[in-house]
């Protein structure tokens, strides 16, 4: 096999300046996730009439479909919703000033989001009824039992799925080179198709995203651990 | 970039799709068939510590949990043929659709592997020993005892790992493997109406694997109801809340989420 070794560390320098998109899309998705799966997972759990369905719906298809799916749906409707808005209300920019990381970054959010939700909802319930029902007794308001006792506990026991979702999203953010976003995925086309060595590239961007899970999830255990401590070593 | 949205391309869109499920189909299926096999064997030195093979299990595992599914097919897609030219086999006419099967058989492989180790360990060790101190060998414990137990607490994780398989098979089309997605692609460029494509070919992947998600769901009831039947009469419900509220938490570190 003619391995080239030398060039598995250029190329694994090269990639490097694609890190910062790849970190991008999973930071911001991850955020973003978060703040629309509490949303609607609150919405799940005390059943709000309309949203609760709407919440329902939106966890469905977009657990039940691939990602893949979610990027290139947004990718091609986005543009035509944005220019139809830019026709009608005589907007100033149209969907070709719109970077394809900003389509990206929405698809991977709204991926993302449907996950969180789920670990949002089997995080807080898995917080003891009676002490909510506890709480409301010595008079804490709906906001105060969920912000001091629902979820510090939940996020307790959501912390192995919350690490599994940002591992999820890293690895998903692969996906952005469909768009044209150059992630590592992206780069390494790049590189591999100018110097024609492909199996090298491949190598080092495996091992740069090796090294980012296993990073993320010592750090995840670091946290479990510190949260542990402070728990009593009773969290799950 | 793309035409006028029109919903009658979705619906001719369809069964041209439909065509090629067999193909996604038969991907999801060979892969897991092989990641169970591959599964077993890097979950075996594991689980009885075995001193090197266990290591390599190790860093299989991680690597393959810790790397994009994508960069893995690119992976194989170039890396098998190098190694397939060391012990003389010529691969470059194959198919690509086999190197799509390797990538999901390895990948699989290592997510099932997890899902074996803690199937095994949910099962308290004392009913083992109870189990030999009544007489059984290693090979009845195993498949009177342990299997039945092992495979109730699996199967919703499992039937997780079916359906992330089923989802990861829409990237095959990036190596050239017509399954459905690759489909999708040439019917896109043809007609240039792409979210009409994209969105009958969620749908599909929609049915399909909430078809899947209702099958695992019988199963898992099936094997169940063992836990039910000393309960049926005080909480029903309880025993099996206990299984999905705590079990199901702690043994998705197994499973993949996206």
């Amino acid at each position: 096999m003619s391995l080239d070794f030398g060039f598995i560390y250029t190329a694994f320098l090269g990639l490097f300046s694609a890190l910062p998109n790849t970190l991008i899309i999973t930071v911001v998705s991850v955020l973003a996730g978060l703040v629309i799966g509490i949303i609607t997972a609150l919405a799940r759990i005390y059943k709000v009439p309309v949203l609760s369905q709407i919440s329902h719906g939106y966890v469905t298809f977009i657990r039940g479909t691939p990602m893949l799916m979610h990027l290139l749906l947004i990718y091609f409707s986005l543009p035509l919703f944005i220019d139809a808005g830019a026709r009608h209300f005589g907007w100033s920019f149209h969907s070709k000033d719109v970077p394809y990381m900003v389509f990206a970054l929405i698809s991977f959010s709204i991926t993302s989001g449907a996950y969180m939700s789920e670990v949002v909802r089997s995080g807080i319930q898995s917080v003891n009824r009676g002490q909510i029902e506890a709480a409301y007794a010595v008079g804490m308001t709906t906001w105060q039992v969920l912000r001091r006792i629902v979820f510090p506990q939940a996020f307790v026991v959501s912390l192995p799925n919350l690490t599994n979702s940002v591992i999820g999203m890293l690895h998903g953010s692969t996906l952005a080179f469909t768009v044209s976003v150059t992630e590592i995925q992206a780069q390494a086309e790049i590189l591999a198709s100018t110097n024609w060595k492909y199996l090298e590239v491949y190598i080092a961007a495996a091992l740069i995203f090796w090294g980012l899970t296993v990073l993320i999830e010592r750090i995840s255990g670091l946290v479990e651990k510190k949260i542990n401590v402070f728990n009593g070593g009773r969290a799950s | 970039m793309s035409r006028e949205f029109n919903i009658d391309y979705v619906f001719s869109f369809i069964p041209k799709m439909l065509s090629y499920l067999h193909i996604t189909l038969f991907i999801v299926a060979s892969s897991l068939l092989l990641g169970l096999i591959i599964g077993l064997l890097v979950a075996l030195p594991r689980m009885y510590n075995i001193p090197f093979l266990k290591r390599v299990s190790q860093v299989y595992v991680s690597f393959f949990r810790g790397t994009p599914i994508l960069i893995q097919l690119f992976l194989v897609y170039y890396g098998l043929p190098e190694l397939l030219k060391l012990v003389n086999i010529n691969s470059s006419r194959w198919d690509v659709l086999w190197f799509a099967v390797a990538t999901y058989a390895l990948n699989s492989g290592a997510f099932i592997s997890e899902i074996i180790r803690s199937g095994v360990e949910a099962v308290d060790r004392g009913q083992i020993e109870a189990a030999q101190s009544v007489g059984m060998s290693g090979y009845q414990t195993f498949t009177r005892i342990i299997l039945p137990q092992a495979l109730a607490v699996v199967v919703p994780v499992f039937s997780n790992l079916v359906i992330a398989n089923l989802k990861d098979t829409s990237l095959a089309f990036t190596i050239g493997a017509m399954e459905m997605t690759g489909k999708s692609q040439t019917l896109g460029a043809a007609t240039q109406h792409f979210v009409e494509t994209y969105i009958a070919l969620s749908l599909i992947y929609l049915v399909v694997s909430l078809i899947l998600q209702k099958l695992f769901k019988v199963l898992e009831n099936t094997l169940l109801k063992h836990e039910h039947r000393d309960t049926v009469q005080s909480e029903p419900k309880k025993r099996k809340s206990f299984v999905v509220r705590y079990l199901n938490p702690r043994l998705s570190k197994g499973g993949k989420s996206i």
